[in-house]
C-alpha cells in the first residue's frame, strides 16, 4: 500500500492523462459527464416516476422524483464505471505489467478515481439543483467528503480483488457486467427502499450499495446526516473489501507478470 | 561484485487449456492437469563491478526469461538473486510504455518511476528526447512507433536511468546502422565508468566487442561460463558441430538460396582450420582451407569452381575462380587440378581453396558455385549463396578495416 503514497505523482498523472484520453477526442468534452446521467435520468424519471406513477416521498412533482433518482444514479454511475474499468485494467496494461518492473498497485486507482470525477462533476450540478429547491442543510453536507471516501474505498477494494482476479480467469470481465446490471436494478435506486416487500428487505439491509445511496440522499435531499447503523456498516463493508481486496492483489502480485 | 545469481530455476506451468487450471485447485493438487516446463534448470554465475556478460544460446534457451528474472519482473521458482546497485532494463521492444501514451510522456511516466523529483524530471526527460533523436515523434502515441523508434525511446530512457547495472535483451537488433552505433557508444562509455552490463544477443561481434565474459545458455543450463572469445567459439563450434550431425549438411542449402542449370550438384561446403577440424571460427593470420563437394548429374566441359566471401554488411571481399589463379603469378596463387577435359556424368569430386586468413575480425558469409563456359561468357550450373557463415575473432593485434596488412613499418 504504502508503495502507492510513494508513486502519487506517477497515480496522478495516469489519472490526469485518463480523463484527458476520455474526454479531449470528444466534441463537447466534459459536459458528456452531465449529459450521460441526465439522458438516463431522463428514461429512468418517465418510466419511474410517471408510467409507474412511483411515489419516492421526499414531495411530489417530477422535480422530486428527478433529484431523488439522480441522487442514486450519480454515485452509481461512478462506482459503476470505477470498478468494470479497474476490473480488467491490467490486462490492458500489459506491456507495463509484464515486461518492465512497473509499481502495478498504482493501476486500479486510475479508473476508479477518474470515475470519481466524473461523479464529483455530476455532484455540483446536483448540489445546485437541491440547493436551488432549498433542499441543503450545512452540517449534514460536511458529511459528504466522509461518505465519499468510504465509498472510494469500498469500490478501490473491489477494483483491487476483480483485477487480479480477471488475470486468472478472463471470463469474469464477461461476468461482471452482468453482474453489476443486476446489482444496479439490487440497490434501490430507481425506487425507494421502503417499496421493498418485507421478504426481500434483507437484500436491501446487506447491500453497502444501499447505504451509500440512501446515506447520499439523506445528506443532499433531506439535510440529515445518515443514521449510526448505516454508517457502521457502509464503514465496515468498505474497510473489509479494501483490506480483503488489496491483500489478495498483493499475495498474487508476483506472480501476474507470467500469467498475464 | 554487483550481481550474484545463484542456481535460478524457473517452472512454467503449461495447462492445455485453461479450465484445467481451475479443475486442478478443486482437485487441490491431488489430479495434475499440468505440464511442467523448465525454462531455467539451476543457473548461478556473477558478475563484478565494471564486468560486461553477454548470455548468448539458441532462442527459447532461458536468456529472456533469466534476464526477466533479475530485473525483478517474474519471480524465481528456485534460487536467489543479489543485486547491489540501480539496475535498468531494456528487454522486449515497447516494453514499459503505455502505447496510448505520448513518447514524452512516457518518459516522464517512467522517469517518475524511477524517482526522479519534479526538478529532475523535466532536465532529465529533455534529455532522454535529444538523444532519441526522435524529433516531432515525440509527441505522437507509442502505439504508432516503428520498432526501431520504440528503440530508440527505450534505450534513451534506460541510459539516462544511469544505472548501476544495465539489462539489455536483444533489442539493438532493430535500430538503424547509426542509432545503433550511437548505442554501441554510449556502452562503452558506461564500461569506461566502471559500469556492469548484461546483454543478451545474437549478434555475437557485438558480444565479443562489448563483453568480457560471457554465459552460453542452453537448454536452461549454462553450459559454458568464462572469457567471452572462449565460450563464443565453444558455442560456434557446438552449433556446427549440430548441424553437421543433423544431416551431414550445413543447415542452409534451402532452394532460395540456390540457382544453377543443374548439370552439377554442390554437395557439402566446409571452412577448415589449420588443425583440420571443421569450424565456424577463424584467427587472423591462420591457414584456412574453404572446401567443397560436388557430384555431376551430365557431362560438363568446362568447369569453373568459385568461391565468394561477403562481410556481413554486404561488401564483397573476395570472389574467385581456379582460373583466377594463373591469372596473375605475382600474387602466388596456384592451381592443381586432376581434371582433364570434361568432366563426366556420375563423378564426384572436391574443391579447396586454401590460404592464409588476412580477414579482420567479423562476421563474414560465403557463397560457393559451379560455372560453365569462359569468364566473362559463363553459366551457373549451381551456386549456392550464403551457405556458411564464419567469425574472424580478434587475438591480440589488431588493425581495423577488411583484411590484414603483412606490411612492413619503418620509423626513423
Amino acid at each position: 500500500m504504502f508503495e502507492i503514497f510513494k508513486q502519487w505523482r506517477l497515480l496522478f498523472r495516469m489519472v490526469e492523462r485518463d480523463l484527458r484520453s476520455k474526454y479531449v477526442g470528444s466534441l463537447i468534452g466534459v459536459f458528456w459527464t452531465i449529459i450521460n446521467p441526465l439522458l438516463l435520468l431522463l428514461v429512468f424519471t418517465f418510466i419511474f416516476a410517471i408510467v409507474f406513477r412511483a411515489r419516492f416521498g421526499i414531495g411530489n412533482g417530477v422535480s422530486g422524483s428527478a433529484l431523488y433518482i439522480l441522487a442514486g444514479l450519480i454515485p452509481w454511475l461512478g462506482f459503476q464505471e470505477g470498478v468494470a474499468r479497474s476490473a480488467s485494467c491490467l490486462l490492458e496494461n500489459r506491456s507495463l505489467v509484464s515486461r518492465v518492473k512497473f509499481p502495478i498497485e498504482v493501476l486500479p486507482p486510475v479508473p476508479v478515481l477518474s470515475a470519481f470525477f466524473g461523479q464529483m462533476v455530476g455532484f455540483v450540478v446536483l448540489l445546485f439543483w437541491a440547493g436551488a429547491s432549498g433542499r441543503l442543510d450545512f452540517p449534514a453536507v460536511l458529511f459528504l467528503p466522509a461518505w465519499m471516501v468510504l465509498q472510494l474505498a469500498f469500490a478501490l477494494g473491489l477494483g483491487y480483488l476483480f483485477s487480479a482476479a480477471a488475470v486468472w480467469g478472463r471470463d469474469l470481465l464477461q461476468i461482471i457486467p452482468v453482474l453489476l446490471l443486476v446489482w444496479m436494478y439490487a440497490t434501490p435506486i430507481f425506487y425507494p427502499a421502503t417499496l421493498v416487500p418485507e421478504n426481500f428487505q434483507v437484500v436491501v439491509q446487506l447491500n453497502p450499495l444501499a447505504a451509500l445511496v440512501n446515506g447520499y440522499r439523506s445528506m443532499i435531499l433531506e439535510g440529515k446526516m445518515p443514521g449510526m447503523n448505516q454508517t457502521l456498516f457502509l464503514f465496515g463493508a468498505a474497510l473489509i473489501t479494501l483490506v480483503a481486496g488489496f491483500g489478495i492483489f498483493s499475495k498474487l502480485k508476483k506472480f501476474i507478470a507470467d500469467r498475464i | 561484485m554487483i550481481l550474484s545469481v545463484k542456481n535460478i530455476k524457473k517452472n512454467f506451468r503449461i495447462y492445455s487449456r485453461p479450465r484445467y487450471w481451475l479443475l486442478e485447485k478443486l482437485f487441490l493438487g491431488k489430479r495434475p492437469y499440468h505440464k511442467d516446463i523448465w525454462a531455467l534448470k539451476g543457473v548461478s554465475f556473477e558478475l563484478e563491478q565494471g564486468d560486461c556478460l553477454g548470455l548468448i544460446g539458441k532462442n527459447g534457451a532461458g536468456k529472456s526469461t533469466l534476464l526477466r528474472i533479475i530485473a525483478g519482473i517474474s519471480p524465481p521458482s528456485a534460487g536467489s538473486i543479489e543485486c547491489r546497485g540501480k539496475l535498468a532494463s531494456l528487454l522486449e521492444l515497447g516494453s514499459g510504455f503505455h502505447p496510448e501514451f505520448t513518447g514524452r510522456e512516457n518518459l516522464r511516466l517512467n522517469g517518475m518511476i524511477a524517482g526522479f523529483s519534479a526538478a529532475e524530471l523535466e532536465q532529465k526527460v529533455q534529455g532522454m528526447i535529444e538523444f532519441s533523436e526522435l524529433g516531432e515523434f515525440i509527441d505522437l502515441p507509442v502505439r504508432t512507433y516503428s520498432d526501431g523508434m520504440s528503440l530508440r525511446l527505450g534505450f534513451s530512457l534506460a541510459q539516462a536511468l544511469d544505472p548501476d547495472l544495465l539489462l539489455i535483451d536483444e533489442a539493438l537488433a532493430v535500430g538503424d546502422e547509426y542509432f545503433r552505433s550511437k548505442c554501441l557508444r554510449r556502452m562503452l562509455e558506461f564500461k569506461d565508468q566502471g559500469k556492469s552490463m548484461l546483454i543478451a544477443s545474437h549478434d555475437l561481434t557485438m558480444v565479443r566487442g562489448l563483453c568480457n565474459r560471457a554465459v552460453y545458455l542452453k537448454h536452461g543450463e549454462a553450459k559454458k561460463i568464462g572469457q567471452a572469445s572462449e565460450v563464443i567459439e565453444y558455442y560456434l563450434e557446438e552449433i556446427y558441430q549440430e548441424a553437421l550431425a543433423g544431416g551431414g549438411e550445413a543447415p542452409l542449402f534451402d532452394a532460395w538460396k540456390r540457382r544453377g542449370s543443374g548439370e552439377a550438384k554442390i554437395i557439402s561446403v566446409w571452412v577448415r582450420n589449420s588443425s583440420g577440424r571443421d569450424t565456424l571460427v577463424l584467427r587472423p593470420g591462420e591457414d584456412v582451407q574453404i572446401g567443397f563437394s560436388y557430384r555431376t548429374e551430365k557431362e560438363l566441359p568446362e568447369p569453373l569452381f568459385g568461391i565468394n566471401i561477403f562481410r556481413s554488411d554486404g561488401v564483397l571481399v573476395l570472389s574467385t575462380n581456379q582460373q583466377c589463379a594463373n591469372a596473375c603469378e605475382k600474387s602466388g596463387a596456384k592451381l592443381v587440378s586432376q581434371l582433364t577435359g570434361p568432366v563426366p556424368a556420375g563423378h564426384t569430386g572436391t574443391v579447396s581453396y586454401d590460404f592464409k586468413n588476412l580477414l579482420l575480425p567479423g562476421r563474414y558469409q560465403l557463397s560457393v558455385n559451379i560455372f560453365k563456359g569462359r569468364p566473362g561468357a559463363c553459366l551457373p550450373v549451381d551456386e549456392v549463396f550464403d551457405v556458411l557463415r564464419f567469425e574472424v575473432v580478434q587475438s591480440e593485434i589488431m588493425d581495423r578495416g577488411v583484411f590484414l596488412n603483412p606490411a612492413c613499418w619503418r620509423i626513423s
